[in-house]
């Protein structure tokens, strides 16, 4: 294509530069919103592998015990005995720094001499001026943490640090700092804490246990045989696993997660092509005039195809190189929300570094630029269809399109049946179960001009009546510009209808967690040590002071359980050992079985009842058996029943804790529940049972209001990024708006100066353009009620099943309703303000000459 | 005839209108030769602009066959009568129809770039045409700054530029006062034959006749060729 072409159709570009900056600024937007949330779900990924590098180094298999770890002499046996040389012992738990809150990290008790070949920073360790670990083995209380965290609390070598593992409080002394090579490798170590073995050991009350020994296997057929023959000297309780199958493990307890945020980032970018049609609609039909003229002369189709698709591609492209900028900032702040989620839910994180992907990025530039080409596609085969005759009339455009009803109607129709067969096909693909979302909104947003025709002719008396000629006009305006009013509208009705499905399917699931929560928490006191992640304890109590708690005159009875998460072939196991009386055991809601017959036999019976989630990932029934690895080898149990459970959606498995005490050398206790004598309230209860904590340590006392209401705002965290992005879509569809009014105002500058030049007052015309904008506004929240109310369905009954298996009541909050149709029209309002301003003011002289 | 440039033989158009079936042109016979300029008058909706419009294979006849030098333009496709008429079409539109988002001399260097002709050479060229219709000073203006008569000498200037067969005026007047309608006239007339051009050029207005080699008159969907008294009278 030649330059004057070219340097035609850029000019026309700047010409509009409200319209340009808008579509820039859309397509900005979605890209942005994608490229944050990719580069903090990265970031979160990339911290994770950065922990799991410092803490796993170059140990190609992990020798893991059950719950109480594996005894040291195994190690010894391995090393010395059997000449497996490359190994090294170690204790590992999280622990956290009272004088620095929210900050984790993760202590490694290591044996130094061992060390070398599987963690290679050590290498680079200053301790007091000289080099190497052995002041770590000939000092006790002695640790080395990493450089950038001991600087950023203001903690150097030679000073005394207090550290907290649940309720224990340790003071250790800094005797040198962990330097990386690089940011990387400071970033790894920034959540790195190492002491010698027997501290670790010490500090977390482990005698003489490992948490795990670490392997190097060399890869080959020597590896192979090294490995079995390891396999072999293992007692029943331990087992070897690849240092990957862990770390996969915990990436694939995320991945639903991730996906649905990744998915609802989508969301803002299909807004954002929306408005990215819609400007370039707008722009072939203000030159339908321009365009015709150029292929009079004799410019080809084709030609003005890779116009307005080149044009396309040139906001595309600044409108991504912009977006990736606000992506990265926004990343920046999510990754904070993304990390505190994964930490409330899933794993703790220690290292929470902002990390660039240059993979996130190109994710952005690709989909910015093919988004916005799409998005181009049909106005640009629009303009090339244009006739090179001089003065077609808007009427015949019109005229087109309501000709076309009946096709774009049966189309909408098909989208839906298409997506809602989609959503019935059977299984866990969340791919396929938002392709089908996906139909369902397409399908919707194609009733949009059928939809407007009914309500405008509906409205028309009304306006009549309500607003005289001005209103008559208003409604006529939008219905006989069908061609720009339906593209406005849809979008906006679609970002509206995802916070109609979005906000009912957060209420859904806050209402059920509520209901589920007041029938759970039955008992009046709950006690648990800090833990460092809101939805699971990782962190326990002494079973003395538990026992010591139950011979108090106040308390009636004591329940107790304790939480374990095991590595299965399977994945995640998270069990629960639970010591429950029949009362509490009773407010249990079962799916399948009755807790009251199931009582009994879970105490003394080789039977288990699981959560929902667990059901449904694992595809477990009742009656089934379950195989779980305990510390005295694989056991067997039967699946007695299923219980809803909303507490973790990688599910549990409950058993006695008589059953779990048989099977598992760990007499820890990771939570309790008491229930006071009659006369006894709930200060008195936790008055006396402070009266016989072990001195120093830090027990969480909670009534059950109390913890009713924590639980309930570790929720609203949980979803906060839900919401951001739920915003975030809607400042999109915002701007889509705006640029689609102001386009649409500048079109009829003409038709306006006309009636300004027959006696129509600016306030008249400002009045007529906030009609239509409103009237536009209230087309989008009618339209957003039904496909809002099919999103929540979609998302409480496939989706969120699909991804975390829980099922929800649909709770209607009518607020949501009320409140999607105030903010569709005061979007539309707001943005017909500046279309209003100029167009009131501007010259019915100017506008008619222009012309 | 001889030297035939232009060849209509049985031409008829017709627009479906619902149910109804509109005629706009039937059964058209016209030849005109290399260098002639015709003039075609006729009212409003009589169909001059979809003569025009079949001749630049804008729109294409319900039947019926156009020849242009000896080129069958209803057998072309659209993107071949495109070509065809980027290369031997110019256009002068009675709302003059300048490219707003192009100076007046980009305007004209459209056309010369759509034919892959725009070098040096027929850069001064644009610059000899510009001074040619008296608009040598306004060549890095935008259209918009122009009177309606500069604006129609600058579409005259761009339908001659890349020296075309033919050149379509399409009401090239009608837009103007008279004053500045016969000074267009003028140019129009002069330039054309300078170049030896064929012309036909759609009107209702008088003034314009007197250029005319030949008048055709367009009533009821048929052509009439004036001659003669007749044509005298008309002039």
């Amino acid at each position: 294509m030649g330059k004057i072409v070219n340097r035609s159709s850029i000019r026309y570009l700047f010409r509009h530069p409200w319209q340009l900056l808008l579509s820039v600024l859309g397509i900005a937007m979605g890209v942005a919103v994608v490229v944050a949330i990719d580069l903090a779900n990265q970031s979160a990924e990339n911290a994770f592998e950065l922990s799991m590098d410092s803490v796993s180094g170059k140990a190609t298999h992990q020798i893991i015990g059950g719950s109480a770890g594996l005894p040291d002499s195994l190690y010894r046996h391995l090393r010395v005995k059997h000449g497996y040389r490359e190994t090294a012992p170690m204790v590992e738990e999280y622990v956290t720094i009272p004088q620095s809150p929210g900050r984790t990290l993760i202590l490694l008790g290591v044996d130094p001499f061992a060390e070398r070949p599987f963690r290679p920073y050590l290498g680079n360790l200053r301790v007091n001026g000289e080099g190497g670990l052995g002041p770590l083995v000939s000092r006790p209380a002695t640790a080395v943490m990493g450089g950038v965290t001991a600087r950023e609390i203001g903690v150097a070598a030679g000073d005394s640090l207090e550290i907290q593992f649940g309720p224990v409080k340790r003071k250790v002394l800094v005797i040198g700092l962990l330097e990386g090579e690089d940011q990387r490798s400071n970033e790894a170590l920034s959540g790195v804490m190492l002491t010698d073995i027997a501290t670790a050991q010490e500090l977390f009350g482990m005698p003489n246990r490992l948490s795990r020994i670490d392997v190097i296997i060399p890869e080959g057929e020597i590896g192979e045989q090294k490995l079995a023959g390891l396999k072999k000297l293992l007692p029943s309780s331990a087992e070897i696993i690849s240092s990957r199958s862990r770390s996969a493990m915990m990436t694939q307890m995320t991945s639903a997660f991730k996906l649905n945020l990744t998915a609802l980032s989508l969301l803002t970018l299909i807004v954002g092509m929306f408005l990215i049609y819609n400007t370039m609609t707008f722009s072939v039909v203000q030159r339908r005039q321009l365009i015709g003229l150029m292929r009079a002369i004799g410019v080809t189709r084709k030609e003005i195809f890779r116009i307005i698709l080149g044009e396309a591609l040139l906001m595309g492209i600044a409108g991504t190189a912009l977006g990736i900028l606000i992506g990265v900032l926004l990343g920046r702040g999510l990754v904070e929300l993304i990390s505190r989620t994964i930490n409330d839910l899933y794993f703790v994180l220690t290292v929470r570094s902002f990390s660039l992907s240059w993979l996130s990025l190109l994710k952005g530039v690709g989909l910015g630029i093919i988004a916005t080409v799409l998005a181009a596609l049909k106005p640009a085969r629009e303009a090339t269809g244009t006739t090179p005759r001089l003065a077609l009339s808007r009427s015949t455009e019109e005229t087109a399109l309501r000709d076309k009803l009946p096709l774009i109607s049966a189309l909408s129709i098909l989208a839906i049946i298409a997506g809602g067969a989609l959503l019935m096909i059977p299984g866990k693909n969340l791919v396929v179960s938002y392709s089908g979302i996906l139909l369902l909104i397409i399908g919707f947003t194609l009733f949009t001009p059928a939809v407007m025709v009914f309500l405008s002719k509906l409205l028309k008396p009304l306006a009549s009546g309500m607003f005289g000629m001005l209103g008559r006009m208003a409604v006529q305006g939008i219905s006989s510009q069908m061609s720009r009013t339906t593209v406005a509208v849809a979008a906006l009705s679609m970002a509206v209808a995802a916070t109609v499905g979005v906000g009912t399917m957060v209420g859904s699931f806050r209402t059920t967690v509520i209901h589920w929560l007041e029938a759970r928490l039955s008992a009046d006191i709950y006690i648990s040590a800090p833990s460092r992640m809101q939805r699971r304890p990782d962190t326990t109590m002494d079973p003395a002071f538990i026992e010591r708690i139950g011979d108090l005159p106040e308390i009636a009875s004591v329940n107790m359980f304790r939480s374990l998460l095991l590595d299965t072939p399977d994945g995640a196991m998270h069990v629960i050992g639970s010591q429950l009386s029949k009362d509490i055991f009773g407010e249990f809601q079962f799916k399948e079985g009755d807790p009251a017959a199931l009582w009994a036999p879970l105490q003394n019976e080789m039977i288990v009842v699981i959560s929902e989630p667990y059901a449904y990932h694992h595809n477990v029934k009742v009656g089934e058996r379950l195989k779980i690895p305990t510390d005295h080898g694989e056991q067997t149990f039967q699946v007695a029943g299923i219980y809803y459970d909303y507490v973790s959606d990688i599910g549990t498995v409950l058993m006695g804790l008589k059953n779990y005490r048989q099977y598992w050398d760990d007499h820890r206790i990771s939570g309790a529940s008491v229930m006071l004598t009659e006369e006894v309230d709930a200060s008195a209860g936790m008055t006396a049972i402070r009266s016989v904590m072990n001195p120093g340590e830090e027990i969480l006392l909670r009534s059950n209001k109390t913890l009713l209401d924590t639980t309930v705002e570790v929720f609203n965290q949980t979803f906060m990024i839900t919401n951001v992005l739920r915003l975030l879509a809607i400042v999109v569809a915002f701007i889509g708006v705006l640029s689609s009014l102001m386009a649409l105002q500048l079109e009829r500058r003409r038709e306006q100066a006309v009636l300004r030049a027959n006696g129509v007052t600016p306030k008249e015309i400002r009045r007529l353009v906030f009609l239509e904008t409103g009237i536009m506004g209230a087309f989008a929240g009618i339209l957003a009620l039904p496909m809002g109310t099919m999103l929540s369905y979609v998302l409480i009954y496939i989706i969120n099943k699909r991804s975390f298996g829980w099922t929800l009541q649909f709770v209607f909050d009518p607020a949501i309703y009320w409140q999607a149709i105030i903010l569709a029209l005061l979007a539309a309002l707001i943005a017909g303000i500046y279309p209003a301003i100029r167009m009131g003011n501007a010259s019915p002289a100017l506008a008619l000459r222009e012309e | 005839m001889t030297n035939e440039l232009i060849h209509l033989d049985g031409i008829a158009k017709e627009y479906q209108e619902g149910e109804k079936t509109h005629s706009v042109l039937s059964k058209l016979n016209v030849s005109i030769g290399r260098g002639e300029i015709i003039v075609l008058l006729g009212r409003s909706g009589s169909g001059k602009s979809t003569l025009l419009n079949l001749l630049s294979g804008i729109d294409l006849p319900s039947s019926g066959t156009i020849t242009i030098d000896n080129k069958n333009l209803t057998a072309l496709d659209e993107h071949e009568r495109t070509m065809f008429r980027r290369r031997q079409i110019g256009f002068v539109f009675q709302f003059f129809n300048l490219i707003p988002t192009l100076t007046v001399r980009e305007n004209l260097y459209l056309p010369l770039e759509l034919n892959d002709l725009l070098d040096t050479e027929n850069k001064a060229r644009v610059d000899d045409l510009l001074t040619a219709v008296g608009l040598s000073d306004r060549g890095d203006s935008f259209p918009d700054r122009l009177s309606g008569g500069e604006q129609q000498r600058i579409a005259i200037a761009r339908a001659l530029i890349h020296d075309p067969l033919i050149v379509l005026a399409d009401e090239p007047t009608g837009n103007l006062d008279y004053e500045t309608g016969l000074q267009i006239v003028d140019l129009l007339d002069k330039l054309v034959r300078q170049q030896k051009k064929t012309m036909i050029m759609a009107t209702h207005s008088r003034e314009v006749i007197g250029l005319a080699d030949r008048i055709f008159k367009m009533t009821g969907g048929q052509l009439k060729e004036i001659t003669g008294e007749a044509m005298a009278w008309e002039k």
